[in-house]
Protein backbone atom coordinates (compact mmCIF):
# COMPACT_ATOMS: atom_id res chain seq x y z
CA UNK A 1 0.00 0.00 0.00
CA UNK A 2 2.71 2.17 1.08
CA UNK A 3 4.33 1.49 -1.82
CA UNK A 4 2.33 2.41 -4.71
CA UNK A 5 1.23 5.59 -2.97
CA UNK A 6 4.56 6.74 -3.16
CA UNK A 7 4.87 5.58 -6.70
CA UNK A 8 1.71 7.16 -7.45
CA UNK A 9 2.94 10.33 -6.00
CA UNK A 10 6.16 10.47 -7.91
CA UNK A 11 4.30 10.11 -10.71
CA UNK A 12 2.37 13.48 -9.68
CA UNK A 13 5.52 15.39 -9.51
CA UNK A 14 7.00 13.92 -12.67
CA UNK A 15 3.46 14.40 -14.79
CA UNK A 16 3.73 18.43 -13.50
CA UNK A 17 0.29 17.46 -11.25
CA UNK A 18 -3.42 17.02 -11.92
CA UNK A 19 -4.18 18.36 -15.41
CA UNK A 20 -6.35 21.36 -14.08
CA UNK A 21 -2.79 22.84 -12.51
CA UNK A 22 -0.97 22.18 -15.41
CA UNK A 23 -3.01 24.34 -17.82
CA UNK A 24 -3.06 27.07 -14.95
CA UNK A 25 0.46 26.83 -15.55
CA UNK A 26 0.75 26.80 -19.30
CA UNK A 27 -1.66 29.98 -19.32
CA UNK A 28 0.83 31.65 -16.72
CA UNK A 29 3.89 30.63 -19.38
CA UNK A 30 3.37 34.02 -21.30
CA UNK A 31 2.31 36.88 -19.40
CA UNK A 32 5.25 35.84 -17.26
CA UNK A 33 7.74 35.40 -20.34
CA UNK A 34 6.43 38.74 -21.71
CA UNK A 35 6.88 40.49 -18.71
CA UNK A 36 10.30 39.46 -18.64
CA UNK A 37 10.96 40.52 -21.81
CA UNK A 38 9.18 44.21 -21.20
CA UNK A 39 11.51 44.72 -18.02
CA UNK A 40 14.06 43.46 -19.92
CA UNK A 41 13.65 45.88 -22.81
CA UNK A 42 13.20 49.04 -20.24
CA UNK A 43 16.27 47.85 -18.75
CA UNK A 44 18.50 47.28 -21.33
CA UNK A 45 17.39 50.54 -23.05
CA UNK A 46 18.72 52.34 -20.09
CA UNK A 47 21.57 50.68 -19.09
CA UNK A 48 23.28 50.08 -23.10
CA UNK A 49 23.30 53.93 -24.32
CA UNK A 50 21.32 53.64 -27.50
CA UNK A 51 19.44 56.30 -28.63
CA UNK A 52 16.02 56.03 -27.12
CA UNK A 53 14.63 57.97 -29.46
CA UNK A 54 15.55 55.22 -32.62
CA UNK A 55 14.70 52.40 -29.43
CA UNK A 56 12.09 53.56 -27.23
CA UNK A 57 11.36 52.26 -24.00
CA UNK A 58 8.21 50.66 -23.36
CA UNK A 59 7.15 53.27 -20.79
CA UNK A 60 7.89 55.63 -23.53
CA UNK A 61 5.14 53.66 -25.49
CA UNK A 62 2.88 53.40 -23.39
CA UNK A 63 2.85 56.94 -22.79
CA UNK A 64 2.88 57.54 -26.96
CA UNK A 65 -0.38 55.28 -26.87
CA UNK A 66 -1.79 57.31 -23.40
CA UNK A 67 -1.42 60.60 -24.92
CA UNK A 68 -3.02 59.30 -28.43
CA UNK A 69 -6.00 57.85 -26.98
CA UNK A 70 -6.24 60.58 -24.30
CA UNK A 71 -6.58 63.52 -26.88
CA UNK A 72 -8.67 64.69 -28.72
CA UNK A 73 -8.15 66.38 -32.27
CA UNK A 74 -5.78 65.50 -35.08
CA UNK A 75 -3.29 63.70 -33.29
CA UNK A 76 -5.65 61.81 -31.27
CA UNK A 77 -5.90 58.05 -32.40
CA UNK A 78 -9.68 57.77 -32.39
CA UNK A 79 -10.41 59.01 -36.14
CA UNK A 80 -7.70 57.23 -37.64
CA UNK A 81 -8.63 53.89 -35.86
CA UNK A 82 -12.15 54.36 -36.89
CA UNK A 83 -11.00 55.18 -40.51
CA UNK A 84 -8.63 51.80 -40.77
CA UNK A 85 -10.99 49.98 -38.48
CA UNK A 86 -14.06 50.82 -41.52
CA UNK A 87 -11.90 49.91 -44.36
CA UNK A 88 -10.78 46.71 -42.99
CA UNK A 89 -14.37 45.46 -42.46
CA UNK A 90 -15.78 47.15 -45.32
CA UNK A 91 -13.27 45.34 -47.39
CA UNK A 92 -13.50 42.28 -45.68
CA UNK A 93 -16.82 42.34 -45.86
CA UNK A 94 -17.39 42.91 -49.61
CA UNK A 95 -14.24 40.16 -50.08
CA UNK A 96 -16.28 37.24 -48.04
CA UNK A 97 -19.54 37.83 -50.18
CA UNK A 98 -17.76 38.24 -53.54
CA UNK A 99 -15.61 34.86 -52.58
CA UNK A 100 -18.71 32.89 -51.32
CA UNK A 101 -20.91 33.90 -54.45
CA UNK A 102 -17.63 32.61 -56.70
CA UNK A 103 -16.56 30.19 -54.98
CA UNK A 104 -20.00 28.66 -54.67
CA UNK A 105 -20.73 29.22 -58.00
CA UNK A 106 -17.32 27.47 -59.42
CA UNK A 107 -18.02 24.55 -56.99
CA UNK A 108 -20.99 23.73 -58.75
CA UNK A 109 -20.94 24.67 -62.22
CA UNK A 110 -18.56 23.23 -64.65
CA UNK A 111 -19.42 26.15 -67.06
CA UNK A 112 -18.45 28.54 -64.15
CA UNK A 113 -15.54 26.56 -63.63
CA UNK A 114 -14.26 26.65 -66.97
CA UNK A 115 -15.01 30.65 -67.36
CA UNK A 116 -14.21 31.95 -64.11
CA UNK A 117 -10.69 29.60 -62.98
CA UNK A 118 -8.58 31.03 -65.70
CA UNK A 119 -9.59 34.40 -64.57
CA UNK A 120 -8.24 33.83 -61.20
CA UNK A 121 -5.47 31.96 -61.89
CA UNK A 122 -3.90 35.04 -63.76
CA UNK A 123 -5.19 37.74 -60.70
CA UNK A 124 -3.73 35.26 -58.27
CA UNK A 125 -0.47 35.60 -60.12
CA UNK A 126 -0.12 39.11 -59.37
CA UNK A 127 1.09 40.07 -55.82
CA UNK A 128 -2.39 42.33 -55.06
CA UNK A 129 -0.13 44.87 -53.04
CA UNK A 130 1.48 46.18 -56.23
CA UNK A 131 -2.21 46.91 -57.14
CA UNK A 132 -2.35 49.67 -54.66
CA UNK A 133 -1.39 52.55 -56.55
CA UNK A 134 -3.75 51.89 -59.58
CA UNK A 135 -6.46 51.79 -56.96
CA UNK A 136 -5.42 55.30 -56.30
CA UNK A 137 -5.48 55.90 -59.81
CA UNK A 138 -8.75 54.67 -60.52
CA UNK A 139 -10.60 55.08 -57.14
CA UNK A 140 -8.68 58.49 -55.66
CA UNK A 141 -6.97 59.36 -52.50
CA UNK A 142 -10.61 58.79 -50.44
CA UNK A 143 -11.49 55.25 -48.90
CA UNK A 144 -12.55 53.20 -51.85
CA UNK A 145 -9.28 53.09 -53.29
CA UNK A 146 -8.59 50.95 -49.66
CA UNK A 147 -11.77 48.87 -49.22
CA UNK A 148 -11.33 48.12 -53.28
CA UNK A 149 -7.90 46.73 -52.19
CA UNK A 150 -8.74 44.81 -49.29
CA UNK A 151 -11.81 43.19 -51.04
CA UNK A 152 -9.40 42.18 -53.85
CA UNK A 153 -6.76 40.73 -51.30
CA UNK A 154 -9.20 39.40 -48.51
CA UNK A 155 -10.99 37.82 -51.71
CA UNK A 156 -8.69 34.92 -52.75
CA UNK A 157 -8.88 33.09 -49.41
CA UNK A 158 -12.47 32.97 -49.18
CA UNK A 159 -12.77 31.93 -52.65
CA UNK A 160 -10.33 29.31 -52.82
CA UNK A 161 -11.27 27.57 -49.46
CA UNK A 162 -14.79 27.89 -50.76
CA UNK A 163 -14.40 26.00 -53.78
CA UNK A 164 -11.79 23.58 -52.21
CA UNK A 165 -14.13 23.04 -49.14
CA UNK A 166 -17.01 22.35 -51.30
CA UNK A 167 -15.17 19.86 -53.66
CA UNK A 168 -13.89 18.00 -50.71
CA UNK A 169 -17.27 16.52 -49.39
CA UNK A 170 -16.43 13.26 -48.38
CA UNK A 171 -17.75 11.23 -51.04
CA UNK A 172 -20.10 8.55 -48.70
CA UNK A 173 -22.33 11.67 -48.32
CA UNK A 174 -22.87 12.60 -51.19
CA UNK A 175 -23.76 8.82 -52.19
CA UNK A 176 -26.01 9.28 -49.24
CA UNK A 177 -27.92 11.35 -50.66
CA UNK A 178 -27.72 9.53 -54.35
CA UNK A 179 -29.21 6.80 -52.72
CA UNK A 180 -32.62 8.74 -51.32
CA UNK A 181 -32.68 10.22 -54.36
CA UNK A 182 -32.14 13.68 -53.10
CA UNK A 183 -31.85 16.72 -55.48
CA UNK A 184 -29.24 18.82 -56.81
CA UNK A 185 -30.57 21.76 -54.38
CA UNK A 186 -31.20 19.46 -51.89
CA UNK A 187 -27.85 17.74 -51.93
CA UNK A 188 -26.15 21.60 -52.19
CA UNK A 189 -28.17 23.13 -48.85
CA UNK A 190 -28.32 19.75 -46.67
CA UNK A 191 -24.62 18.29 -47.45
CA UNK A 192 -22.22 20.69 -49.67
CA UNK A 193 -22.45 23.71 -47.84
CA UNK A 194 -22.15 22.27 -44.28
CA UNK A 195 -19.76 20.27 -45.52
CA UNK A 196 -17.60 23.03 -47.05
CA UNK A 197 -17.78 25.57 -43.53
CA UNK A 198 -14.68 24.22 -41.79
CA UNK A 199 -12.89 25.31 -44.58
CA UNK A 200 -14.36 28.25 -45.07
CA UNK A 201 -13.90 29.37 -41.42
CA UNK A 202 -10.48 28.53 -42.49
CA UNK A 203 -10.26 31.09 -45.20
CA UNK A 204 -12.29 33.85 -43.28
CA UNK A 205 -9.36 34.03 -40.60
CA UNK A 206 -6.67 34.29 -43.05
CA UNK A 207 -8.90 36.82 -44.96
CA UNK A 208 -9.11 38.71 -41.44
CA UNK A 209 -5.25 39.02 -41.27
CA UNK A 210 -5.20 40.00 -44.95
CA UNK A 211 -7.76 42.93 -44.80
CA UNK A 212 -5.44 44.57 -42.04
CA UNK A 213 -2.25 44.13 -44.65
CA UNK A 214 -4.25 45.51 -47.53
CA UNK A 215 -5.96 48.56 -45.48
CA UNK A 216 -2.69 49.41 -44.12
CA UNK A 217 -0.65 49.30 -46.85
CA UNK A 218 -3.13 51.26 -48.67
CA UNK A 219 -2.98 53.99 -46.71
CA UNK A 220 1.34 53.85 -47.24
CA UNK A 221 0.49 54.40 -50.77
CA UNK A 222 -2.22 57.47 -51.10
CA UNK A 223 -3.29 57.45 -47.28
CA UNK A 224 -4.85 60.92 -45.79
CA UNK A 225 -6.43 59.36 -42.98
CA UNK A 226 -5.95 56.02 -40.94
CA UNK A 227 -3.13 53.91 -39.16
CA UNK A 228 -1.38 53.63 -41.58
CA UNK A 229 -0.59 57.23 -42.42
CA UNK A 230 -0.56 58.05 -38.82
CA UNK A 231 3.06 55.40 -38.56
CA UNK A 232 3.76 56.88 -41.68
CA UNK A 233 3.62 60.97 -40.08
CA UNK A 234 5.34 58.97 -36.46
CA UNK A 235 8.04 57.55 -38.91
CA UNK A 236 8.98 61.11 -40.24
CA UNK A 237 8.67 62.40 -37.07
CA UNK A 238 11.30 59.87 -35.78
CA UNK A 239 8.69 59.53 -32.96
CA UNK A 240 9.13 55.93 -32.88
CA UNK A 241 7.26 55.56 -29.49
CA UNK A 242 4.50 56.71 -31.58
CA UNK A 243 4.70 53.93 -34.01
CA UNK A 244 5.12 51.40 -31.46
CA UNK A 245 1.57 52.01 -29.67
CA UNK A 246 0.32 52.10 -33.16
CA UNK A 247 1.77 48.57 -33.86
CA UNK A 248 -0.03 47.46 -30.51
CA UNK A 249 -3.21 49.34 -32.03
CA UNK A 250 -3.38 47.27 -35.05
CA UNK A 251 -2.22 44.14 -33.54
CA UNK A 252 -5.11 44.34 -31.28
CA UNK A 253 -7.24 44.70 -33.77
CA UNK A 254 -6.25 41.73 -36.16
CA UNK A 255 -6.39 39.58 -32.66
CA UNK A 256 -10.39 41.22 -32.40
CA UNK A 257 -11.23 39.99 -35.25
CA UNK A 258 -9.67 36.95 -35.28
CA UNK A 259 -11.26 36.29 -31.58
CA UNK A 260 -14.60 36.93 -33.63
CA UNK A 261 -14.46 34.82 -36.10
CA UNK A 262 -13.03 31.93 -33.77
CA UNK A 263 -16.53 32.50 -31.32
CA UNK A 264 -18.75 32.11 -34.47
CA UNK A 265 -16.73 29.04 -35.73
CA UNK A 266 -17.18 27.26 -32.32
CA UNK A 267 -20.62 27.89 -32.57
CA UNK A 268 -21.26 26.89 -36.29
CA UNK A 269 -18.79 24.15 -36.77
CA UNK A 270 -18.75 23.25 -33.10
CA UNK A 271 -19.13 19.41 -34.69
CA UNK A 272 -15.77 19.66 -36.93
CA UNK A 273 -13.41 18.38 -34.78
CA UNK A 274 -10.22 19.78 -36.46
CA UNK B 1 -42.36 -21.04 -49.67
CA UNK B 2 -45.05 -21.77 -52.60
CA UNK B 3 -47.17 -19.40 -52.58
CA UNK B 4 -43.68 -16.92 -52.01
CA UNK B 5 -42.67 -18.38 -55.99
CA UNK B 6 -45.69 -17.21 -57.39
CA UNK B 7 -45.69 -13.50 -56.25
CA UNK B 8 -43.54 -11.17 -58.06
CA UNK B 9 -40.22 -11.18 -56.61
CA UNK B 10 -38.63 -7.56 -54.66
CA UNK B 11 -35.88 -7.92 -56.67
CA UNK B 12 -34.92 -9.90 -59.83
CA UNK B 13 -31.80 -9.80 -61.47
CA UNK B 14 -31.00 -11.79 -64.59
CA UNK B 15 -27.54 -12.18 -66.11
CA UNK B 16 -26.21 -9.42 -64.30
CA UNK B 17 -22.36 -8.10 -65.21
CA UNK B 18 -20.52 -4.94 -64.65
CA UNK B 19 -16.94 -4.03 -66.00
CA UNK B 20 -15.23 -0.97 -64.67
CA UNK B 21 -13.32 0.91 -67.12
CA UNK B 22 -10.35 2.53 -64.93
CA UNK B 23 -7.78 4.72 -65.49
CA UNK B 24 -4.93 2.37 -66.48
CA UNK B 25 -7.04 1.37 -69.33
CA UNK B 26 -7.45 -2.31 -68.23
CA UNK B 27 -11.12 -2.76 -67.48
CA UNK B 28 -11.90 -4.50 -64.29
CA UNK B 29 -14.68 -7.16 -64.87
CA UNK B 30 -16.10 -6.96 -61.46
CA UNK B 31 -19.49 -9.43 -61.98
CA UNK B 32 -20.17 -11.79 -64.93
CA UNK B 33 -23.48 -13.43 -64.91
CA UNK B 34 -25.52 -13.19 -61.79
CA UNK B 35 -29.32 -14.17 -61.57
CA UNK B 36 -31.24 -14.27 -58.60
CA UNK B 37 -34.81 -13.32 -57.45
CA UNK B 38 -35.47 -11.69 -53.56
CA UNK B 39 -39.14 -12.83 -52.58
CA UNK B 40 -40.73 -10.65 -50.83
CA UNK B 41 -40.36 -11.20 -46.85
CA UNK B 42 -37.22 -12.25 -48.02
CA UNK B 43 -33.89 -12.69 -46.04
CA UNK B 44 -31.16 -13.02 -48.41
CA UNK B 45 -27.44 -12.38 -47.70
CA UNK B 46 -24.91 -12.77 -50.37
CA UNK B 47 -21.20 -13.76 -49.03
CA UNK B 48 -17.63 -14.12 -50.90
CA UNK B 49 -14.00 -13.37 -50.87
CA UNK B 50 -12.95 -9.47 -50.58
CA UNK B 51 -13.29 -8.09 -54.19
CA UNK B 52 -15.27 -10.30 -55.94
CA UNK B 53 -18.24 -7.89 -56.99
CA UNK B 54 -20.58 -8.00 -53.37
CA UNK B 55 -20.50 -4.27 -53.02
CA UNK B 56 -21.07 -3.71 -56.90
CA UNK B 57 -24.46 -6.14 -56.94
CA UNK B 58 -25.58 -4.43 -53.75
CA UNK B 59 -25.46 -0.70 -55.37
CA UNK B 60 -26.81 -2.02 -58.78
CA UNK B 61 -29.66 -2.88 -57.14
CA UNK B 62 -30.00 0.37 -55.29
CA UNK B 63 -29.56 2.11 -58.44
CA UNK B 64 -26.38 3.67 -57.53
CA UNK B 65 -24.67 2.21 -60.43
CA UNK B 66 -25.28 1.18 -63.62
CA UNK B 67 -25.10 -2.88 -64.68
CA UNK B 68 -23.47 -3.60 -68.36
CA UNK B 69 -25.35 -6.12 -69.06
CA UNK B 70 -27.91 -7.61 -67.92
CA UNK B 71 -31.13 -6.15 -66.05
CA UNK B 72 -32.74 -5.95 -62.86
CA UNK B 73 -36.34 -4.83 -61.55
CA UNK B 74 -36.26 -3.80 -57.96
CA UNK B 75 -40.34 -3.68 -57.42
CA UNK B 76 -40.42 -2.17 -54.01
CA UNK B 77 -42.41 0.80 -55.22
CA UNK B 78 -43.47 2.94 -51.80
CA UNK B 79 -45.73 6.34 -51.72
CA UNK B 80 -43.17 8.33 -53.63
CA UNK B 81 -39.64 8.64 -54.65
CA UNK B 82 -37.10 7.58 -52.21
CA UNK B 83 -39.22 5.29 -50.61
CA UNK B 84 -39.40 2.23 -51.79
CA UNK B 85 -35.73 1.20 -50.74
CA UNK B 86 -33.56 1.65 -47.18
CA UNK B 87 -29.54 1.52 -47.58
CA UNK B 88 -27.45 0.98 -44.97
CA UNK B 89 -23.59 0.97 -45.80
CA UNK B 90 -20.56 -0.05 -43.70
CA UNK B 91 -19.83 3.43 -42.51
CA UNK B 92 -22.62 4.99 -40.27
CA UNK B 93 -22.37 8.23 -42.84
CA UNK B 94 -24.30 10.43 -40.37
CA UNK B 95 -24.43 14.48 -41.14
CA UNK B 96 -22.27 15.28 -38.06
CA UNK B 97 -23.72 18.73 -37.62
CA UNK B 98 -27.41 17.25 -37.21
CA UNK B 99 -28.49 15.32 -34.03
CA UNK B 100 -29.39 12.04 -33.83
CA UNK B 101 -33.24 12.61 -35.01
CA UNK B 102 -32.71 14.65 -37.44
CA UNK B 103 -29.82 12.45 -39.16
CA UNK B 104 -32.78 9.99 -39.00
CA UNK B 105 -35.40 12.02 -40.18
CA UNK B 106 -33.30 13.00 -43.10
CA UNK B 107 -34.83 10.67 -46.02
CA UNK B 108 -38.37 12.49 -44.92
CA UNK B 109 -36.94 15.29 -45.15
CA UNK B 110 -35.18 14.75 -48.94
CA UNK B 111 -38.93 13.63 -49.77
CA UNK B 112 -39.87 16.47 -49.05
CA UNK B 113 -41.76 16.61 -45.56
CA UNK B 114 -40.95 18.83 -42.58
CA UNK B 115 -39.21 17.91 -39.78
CA UNK B 116 -41.71 18.46 -37.29
CA UNK B 117 -44.13 15.65 -39.11
CA UNK B 118 -41.37 13.51 -39.58
CA UNK B 119 -40.35 13.70 -35.83
CA UNK B 120 -42.31 11.36 -33.85
CA UNK B 121 -41.31 8.31 -36.29
CA UNK B 122 -37.86 9.39 -36.06
CA UNK B 123 -38.47 9.12 -32.53
CA UNK B 124 -40.45 5.64 -32.58
CA UNK B 125 -37.61 4.28 -34.85
CA UNK B 126 -34.54 5.65 -32.46
CA UNK B 127 -36.25 3.48 -29.72
CA UNK B 128 -36.52 0.56 -30.87
CA UNK B 129 -33.12 0.69 -31.91
CA UNK B 130 -32.05 1.02 -28.29
CA UNK B 131 -31.28 4.68 -28.78
CA UNK B 132 -33.55 6.09 -26.11
CA UNK B 133 -32.30 9.48 -24.37
CA UNK B 134 -30.30 10.00 -27.64
CA UNK B 135 -32.54 11.65 -29.48
CA UNK B 136 -30.94 14.89 -29.44
CA UNK B 137 -26.82 14.51 -29.14
CA UNK B 138 -25.13 14.81 -32.34
CA UNK B 139 -23.17 11.61 -33.99
CA UNK B 140 -19.46 12.95 -32.52
CA UNK B 141 -20.70 12.27 -29.15
CA UNK B 142 -21.86 8.34 -30.15
CA UNK B 143 -20.34 4.98 -30.24
CA UNK B 144 -19.69 3.39 -33.43
CA UNK B 145 -22.29 0.81 -32.27
CA UNK B 146 -24.65 3.31 -31.34
CA UNK B 147 -23.87 5.07 -34.54
CA UNK B 148 -24.99 2.00 -37.12
CA UNK B 149 -27.86 1.57 -35.00
CA UNK B 150 -29.09 5.66 -36.13
CA UNK B 151 -27.80 4.63 -39.48
CA UNK B 152 -30.20 1.33 -38.95
CA UNK B 153 -33.21 3.81 -37.86
CA UNK B 154 -32.71 5.89 -40.64
CA UNK B 155 -32.99 3.63 -43.28
CA UNK B 156 -36.21 2.43 -41.90
CA UNK B 157 -37.59 5.77 -41.99
CA UNK B 158 -39.47 5.81 -45.26
CA UNK B 159 -40.83 2.67 -44.31
CA UNK B 160 -38.98 0.99 -47.46
CA UNK B 161 -40.44 -2.69 -48.62
CA UNK B 162 -36.95 -3.53 -49.40
CA UNK B 163 -33.38 -3.29 -46.97
CA UNK B 164 -30.07 -3.02 -48.68
CA UNK B 165 -27.28 -3.76 -46.31
CA UNK B 166 -23.35 -3.65 -47.06
CA UNK B 167 -21.44 -4.93 -44.23
CA UNK B 168 -23.39 -2.84 -42.11
CA UNK B 169 -21.46 -4.44 -39.19
CA UNK B 170 -18.23 -5.18 -40.47
CA UNK B 171 -16.68 -2.35 -38.44
CA UNK B 172 -18.08 -3.09 -34.93
CA UNK B 173 -16.31 -5.53 -32.73
CA UNK B 174 -17.87 -8.88 -32.12
CA UNK B 175 -20.23 -8.25 -29.36
CA UNK B 176 -21.86 -5.27 -30.40
CA UNK B 177 -22.22 -7.16 -33.81
CA UNK B 178 -24.47 -9.71 -32.26
CA UNK B 179 -26.45 -7.39 -30.78
CA UNK B 180 -26.71 -5.68 -34.07
CA UNK B 181 -28.08 -9.25 -35.67
CA UNK B 182 -30.32 -9.52 -33.13
CA UNK B 183 -31.86 -6.17 -33.41
CA UNK B 184 -32.15 -7.08 -37.78
CA UNK B 185 -33.49 -10.12 -37.00
CA UNK B 186 -35.89 -8.39 -34.45
CA UNK B 187 -36.73 -5.47 -37.12
CA UNK B 188 -37.27 -8.40 -39.72
CA UNK B 189 -39.91 -9.86 -37.65
CA UNK B 190 -41.68 -6.77 -36.15
CA UNK B 191 -42.21 -5.47 -39.85
CA UNK B 192 -41.37 -8.08 -42.42
CA UNK B 193 -38.77 -6.07 -44.76
CA UNK B 194 -37.65 -8.02 -47.90
CA UNK B 195 -33.20 -7.67 -46.62
CA UNK B 196 -30.70 -7.94 -48.62
CA UNK B 197 -27.58 -8.24 -46.67
CA UNK B 198 -23.94 -8.40 -47.67
CA UNK B 199 -21.55 -9.80 -45.16
CA UNK B 200 -18.01 -11.94 -44.89
CA UNK B 201 -18.98 -13.54 -41.72
CA UNK B 202 -20.71 -16.95 -42.55
CA UNK B 203 -22.47 -17.51 -39.21
CA UNK B 204 -24.32 -13.82 -39.21
CA UNK B 205 -25.00 -14.89 -42.77
CA UNK B 206 -26.57 -18.61 -41.73
CA UNK B 207 -28.38 -16.91 -38.47
CA UNK B 208 -29.96 -14.29 -40.71
CA UNK B 209 -30.89 -15.57 -44.11
CA UNK B 210 -33.69 -17.75 -45.54
CA UNK B 211 -30.99 -18.15 -48.31
CA UNK B 212 -27.36 -17.37 -49.15
CA UNK B 213 -26.03 -16.77 -52.47
CA UNK B 214 -22.45 -17.74 -52.30
CA UNK B 215 -19.88 -15.78 -54.99
CA UNK B 216 -16.76 -17.24 -56.09
CA UNK B 217 -13.21 -14.73 -56.13
CA UNK B 218 -13.35 -11.99 -58.94
CA UNK B 219 -14.82 -12.10 -61.34
CA UNK B 220 -17.83 -12.59 -59.15
CA UNK B 221 -20.25 -15.26 -59.92
CA UNK B 222 -23.14 -16.88 -58.00
CA UNK B 223 -21.21 -20.22 -56.99
CA UNK B 224 -24.24 -21.80 -54.93
CA UNK B 225 -27.51 -20.68 -53.33
CA UNK B 226 -27.87 -22.11 -50.28
CA UNK B 227 -31.26 -22.45 -48.45
CA UNK B 228 -31.66 -21.87 -44.44
CA UNK B 229 -34.18 -23.79 -43.11
CA UNK B 230 -33.65 -23.22 -39.37
CA UNK B 231 -36.67 -22.38 -37.57
CA UNK B 232 -37.97 -18.90 -36.91
CA UNK B 233 -37.78 -16.52 -35.06
CA UNK B 234 -33.95 -17.43 -34.09
CA UNK B 235 -32.55 -16.68 -30.84
CA UNK B 236 -28.40 -16.49 -30.80
CA UNK B 237 -28.84 -20.06 -29.35
CA UNK B 238 -29.69 -21.60 -32.12
CA UNK B 239 -25.50 -20.65 -33.07
CA UNK B 240 -24.92 -23.91 -30.95
CA UNK B 241 -27.07 -25.99 -32.09
CA UNK B 242 -25.85 -29.08 -34.88
CA UNK B 243 -27.94 -27.78 -38.09
CA UNK B 244 -26.31 -24.35 -37.80
CA UNK B 245 -23.02 -25.98 -37.60
CA UNK B 246 -23.95 -28.10 -40.59
CA UNK B 247 -24.59 -24.78 -42.62
CA UNK B 248 -21.41 -22.92 -41.73
CA UNK B 249 -19.08 -26.37 -42.94
CA UNK B 250 -21.24 -26.28 -45.86
CA UNK B 251 -20.42 -22.37 -46.77
CA UNK B 252 -17.26 -22.71 -45.48
CA UNK B 253 -16.41 -25.61 -47.97
CA UNK B 254 -18.24 -23.74 -50.85
CA UNK B 255 -15.71 -20.47 -50.39
CA UNK B 256 -12.68 -22.62 -49.87
CA UNK B 257 -12.81 -24.71 -53.16
CA UNK B 258 -11.77 -22.71 -55.83
CA UNK B 259 -14.44 -25.09 -58.26
N1 LIG C 1 -15.64 2.51 -59.02
C1 LIG C 1 -14.83 1.49 -59.37
N2 LIG C 1 -13.96 1.65 -60.39
C2 LIG C 1 -13.15 0.63 -60.76
N3 LIG C 1 -13.14 -0.58 -60.19
C3 LIG C 1 -13.97 -0.80 -59.17
C4 LIG C 1 -14.87 0.23 -58.70
N4 LIG C 1 -15.58 -0.27 -57.66
C5 LIG C 1 -15.16 -1.55 -57.51
N5 LIG C 1 -14.20 -1.87 -58.41
C6 LIG C 1 -13.54 -3.16 -58.55
O1 LIG C 1 -14.53 -4.13 -58.71
C7 LIG C 1 -14.23 -5.28 -57.95
C8 LIG C 1 -15.39 -5.61 -57.02
O2 LIG C 1 -15.51 -4.57 -56.06
P1 LIG C 1 -16.59 -4.63 -54.89
O3 LIG C 1 -16.40 -3.44 -54.07
O4 LIG C 1 -17.93 -4.85 -55.49
O5 LIG C 1 -16.13 -5.94 -54.11
P2 LIG C 1 -16.67 -6.52 -52.74
O6 LIG C 1 -17.06 -7.93 -53.01
O7 LIG C 1 -17.69 -5.64 -52.15
O8 LIG C 1 -15.37 -6.52 -51.86
P3 LIG C 1 -15.26 -6.37 -50.28
O9 LIG C 1 -15.75 -7.67 -49.72
O10 LIG C 1 -13.79 -6.21 -50.04
O11 LIG C 1 -16.08 -5.19 -49.87
C9 LIG C 1 -12.94 -5.00 -57.20
O12 LIG C 1 -11.90 -5.62 -57.91
C10 LIG C 1 -12.79 -3.51 -57.27
O13 LIG C 1 -11.45 -3.18 -57.38
MG1 LIG D 1 -17.82 -4.36 -50.41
Amino acid sequence: MAVSEKVLSARKTLGGGEPAERRITARLWFPASLLLIIVGWEVAVRVTQVNSVLVPTPVSVVQALWRGLAQTGPASFYPHFWRTLQEVLLGFGGGVVIGLLLGGLVAISPTAQAIIRPYIVMIEAVPKIAIAPLMVVWLGFGIESKVALAVLVTFFPIFVNTVSGMRSVPAERLELMRSLRAGRALTIRLVIVPSALPFIFAGLEIAAVYAVIAAIVSEFVSGQMGLGVLILQANFRLDIATVFAILILLGLMGIGMTKLIELARKRIVFWDRN
Amino acid sequence: MADLVTRTPVVSARGLSKVYSTRTGTPVVALTDVSFDVAEGEFVSILGPSGCGKSTLLRIVAGLTGETEGTVDVNAAGAGPGTDVGLMFQQAVLLPWRTVEQNVALPGIVAGRRFRDVRPRARSLIEMVGLDGFAEKYPGELSGGMQQRAALARSLLQDPRLLLLDEPFGALDAMTRDQMNLEVERVRQQTGKTILLVTHSIAEAVFLSDRIIVMTGRPGTIREIVDVTLARPRELEVTGSADFGAYTNQIRKLLDRPE
